[in-house]
């Protein structure tokens, strides 16, 4: 990784100019969800950029505007993209349509790995296991469901997230934790404002955590703590925290 | 402090920030006469630039009409984070004649692939003076002529002629480096200039 702040910052001028080629382009549109400061550079640059397009003004035919209104009406409007949750401050987040290639794969590993979970969970369990996999789809599917990848705090270890705020869930895969010890198993919680509820047991696949939990609610953080197999009710250790 | 208007408050002989922003949003309603509204306000700058970068009266009638047609379909989409409507639909212009100018260009260096040391000629600088644009060009005008030369060519190459900076650096014959410093640098000085930073 270069080190934050070097080359896109740089680039924010030719982007809105559209001077970039297409590799620094794509590196610049990366950058800006995490960048305000690039993004108030890129609106700035943009206006300024307006204005001397504004200069050019030319006289149009009036011919124009009959073309233009016969292929708008032609033309089916988009409808708005989904509001982003402007309530809290979060670190950016990528969302899942909007994705480059890697994401789509490694949403499809991901899914691969947490279905793979299920089903070895719960073996003979047909009736769930397939209700399991419509979530999980539903869930790839959600107009607003966005990919993370987050660090797990007081460790080695990294989460994925897929995360709705519509469909109210959130499926992670947590890779770098160490084995848990027989009969004891690695717990999910979701952290609120004001204390932490369980979000079930992640399942244990080829040094992989994997788990899907609805009830996101205002969740601002999700927690991962050693307890014994069958869950407990409160965290018996400060857990590690993953950022959603 | 900075003021939480993007645009400086007018456009000189054109409607406002505001009544822009109503315009589109009705227009993503699917209001025609709203978008009409936006189309007589905005037409102009859009066939001018886009006719200034492609330098072709009839490619640019036909990227002005994609332009709008874009603006229908994506009303919705429009986000007023990013920068005022005005600076939206002239992003899009630009970005579409450019697309143009390289299209173009790749197609004649196909033909051409002599290995000129300069992608493109670059003509006398020919910002514009022709006839009476009123305010809003003069004040572009008074504003690069405060550039550095250096500066003024990076912007003239590549906003006004849609070439790449990496073309840019090659046709000035300077680093790379220095084209990417100085539209910055260009940029910046404008901004100030015209009154866009709060
Ligand atoms: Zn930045």
């Amino acid at each position: 990784m270069k080190r934050r702040g070097a080359e896109p910052h740089g680039l924010i001028a030719g982007y809105a100019v559209n001077a970039l080629d297409e590799a620094e382009r794509k590196a610049v549109e990366a950058h800006l969800p995490a960048c305000e400061e690039c993004r108030r550079d890129l609106r700035e640059f943009r206006e300024t950029a307006a204005l001397l397009g504004s200069a050019e003004a030319a006289p149009v035919p009036e011919g124009l505007w009959e073309r233009v209104r016969e292929q708008a009406g032609r033309t089916r409007q988009l409808p708005p993209e989904a509001a982003p949750d402007r309530g809290r401050v979060r670190p950016p987040r990528r969302r899942l349509r909007t994705a480059l290639p890697w994401a789509v794969a490694a949403a499809a590993v991901l899914a691969a790995a947490v279905l793979g979970g299920v089903a070895v969970e719960q073996n003979g369990r047909m009736e769930s296991m397939r209700a399991h996999t419509a979530e999980v789809e539903a869930l790839l599917a959600a107009e607003d469901t966005e990919m993370m990848t987050r660090p797990v705090s007081h460790s080695e270890a990294s989460a994925t997230l897929f995360v709705s705020q519509r469909s109210d869930t959130v499926m992670i895969m947590v890779e770098g934790l160490p084995p848990a010890p027989d009969g004891m198993g690695y717990q999910l919680w979701y952290v609120d404002p004001d204390g932490m509820r369980s979000a079930g047991m992640l399942h244990s696949d080829g040094g992989m955590l994997t788990g899907m939990s609805p009830g996101l609610g205002d969740a601002v953080e999700i927690g991962i703590s050693m307890e014994p197999s069958g869950g407990a009710e409160q965290p018996t250790e400060e857990p590690m925290k993953v950022e959603v | 402090m900075r003021v939480d208007e993007a645009v400086p408050a007018h456009p000189p002989d054109g409607a406002g920030a505001r009544e822009l922003a109503g315009l589109l949003r009705r227009t993503a309603l699917g209001d025609a006469a709203a978008f009409e509204g936006l189309y007589r306000e905005l037409a102009g700058p859009v066939l001018g630039l886009a006719a200034r970068v492609l330098r072709d009266r009839a490619q640019a009638e036909e990227v002005a009409q994609e332009v709008f047609v874009e603006v229908w379909r994506l009303a919705a989409r429009y986000d007023p984070e990013a920068g005022g409507v005005r600076a939206w639909v002239l992003t899009v212009a630009h970005r579409r004649a450019v697309d143009r100018v390289r299209a173009e260009q790749a197609a004649s260096d196909r033909e051409l692939r002599a290995g000129r040391a300069e992608p493109r000629s670059t003509p006398a600088d020919e910002v514009p003076d022709q006839v009476e644009r009123g305010l809003d060009r003069e004040r572009v005008r008074r504003c690069l002529g405060r550039l550095t030369e250096l500066q003024r060519e990076a912007v003239r190459l590549t906003y006004y002629r849609g070439y790449t900076q990496r073309e840019a650096a090659a046709a000035l014959r300077v680093p790379l480096t220095s084209v990417k410093g100085r539209l910055r640098d260009g940029l910046i000085r404008l901004r100030d200039c015209l009154g866009v930073a709060g």
